[in-house]
């Protein structure tokens, strides 16, 4: 991705199409739609106010997605309740209702079916494993990267999705995608 | 290679990101041990299962409003430091004055005089063109022109007319200040 304007209006909208990106993965972390929410727009606003002392070390949305995965372990270190650690216990995202969170809407019934098992298998990952892989798939982010993210040794992080991914693989039929 | 992989080693090379020759050799050994090269398929298949989540899932279209307006918002208030930065040390009607001097030394102009707003009048910049960032500057004075009268939101200097014992030299330093903010992504200057 080409380096962002840093005229406030191409920015504006540059990061107002990351949104559902950002928000996708927050939401799958923290489990709470109206926090993801608040959180989604609180990562636009810091890196908007960020951007002069942004450097260009790496992609600039791997940045953004950095600052979403700060504010969401910030979110969930200092709320009052315990973590979520499974959807299944957040009323806003119930298991069993694919076609709210999962798949698309328009995807086929038994691709939604298959969506929902993966999403609530995801939710019950523990939140360091679950974090590794949302950070790889929503921000396609190296491993290596998402280790100096979560700030974590690249071994760790590899385990962790190893034995997240194992998880979710035993879940799917060997002769289906 | 003949030992099996370390599951972290494994994980690497389902990603793509082992190097060439190692991952050569991590092939050559899934061709003979069916227990790794059932471990990667479980891997890939997870991988594959992630692929079913929606990975841009819609953002409620009031919370995509909130997004735009509180952009909009910060893009505002990036503006502001400088003006008020002027006003907390010089006062208002300082400020104000150094910003349409300013203006019209941005924009060409030979200085007509022009009134050193008062408090609680309202001052239209009277320029002809309607750059961007004459609209800024008309936007700005209007600022500083309502914060005249406003008791809450008086600078340090506590009057509008105290100068707060600055320099000439501080007074043209921020001006420079200013219209290096004025000329900023506009060009240069008229």
């Amino acid at each position: 991705m080409p380096e962002p304007a840093h005229d406030s209006g191409g920015l504006e909208e540059r990061l107002a199409s990351f949104a559902p990106r950002v928000y996708g993965l927050l939401l799958r972390i923290v489990g709470h739609r109206n926090v993801a929410e608040d959180l989604m727009q609180e990562t636009m606003l810091r890196a908007f106010r960020a951007l002069p002392s942004y450097r260009p070390e790496g992609k600039f949305e791997a940045w953004i997605f950095r600052i979403a995965v700060n504010l969401a372990r910030d979110w969930i270190r200092h709320r009052s309740v315990e973590p979520v650690v499974g959807l299944d216990d957040c009323p806003e995202m119930p298991i069993g209702k694919p076609d709210r969170y999962a798949a698309a809407p328009d995807a086929p019934l038994d691709a939604r079916e298959r969506a929902a098992r993966v999403e609530a298998a995801v939710a019950r990952l523990s939140a360091t494993d679950r974090e590794v892989i949302l950070l790889r798939y929503y921000a396609d982010m190296p491993f290596k990267e998402i280790a100096q993210t979560t700030r974590e040794p690249l071994g760790t992080v590899l385990a962790r999705a190893h034995r997240a991914l194992a998880k979710l693989g035993n879940l799917m039929p060997e002769d289906e995608p | 290679m003949t030992t099996c992989p370390k599951p972290e080693e494994l994980m690497l090379y389902v990603a793509g990101e082992l190097p060439p020759d190692a991952a050569r050799a991590l092939e050559a050994h899934l061709a003979s041990c069916g227990r790794c090269a059932r471990e990667a398929a479980t891997i890939r298949r997870g991988q594959d299962a992630l692929r079913l989540l929606d990975r841009e899932p819609t953002v409620r279209p009031e919370a995509m409003a909130a997004l735009r307006a509180r952009l909009r918002q910060a893009a505002a208030e990036r503006r502001r430091p400088v003006i008020l930065s002027l006003a907390r040390r010089y006062g208002w009607v300082a400020a104000a004055a150094a910003l349409l001097v300013a203006a019209v030394y941005w924009h060409g102009y030979e200085p007509n005089p022009q009134p050193v707003p008062q408090p609680g009048t309202t001052v239209k910049a009277d320029f002809p063109a309607s750059t961007d960032a004459l609209d800024e500057v008309a936007v700005a004075v209007e600022l500083l022109s309502a914060n005249l009268n406003s008791a809450s939101d008086l600078p340090a200097a506590s009057n509008g007319t105290d100068a707060g014992g600055a320099s000439t030299d501080d007074v043209i330093d921020d001006m420079h200040l200013l219209l290096e903010y004025l000329s900023g992504g506009s060009g240069s200057r008229g």
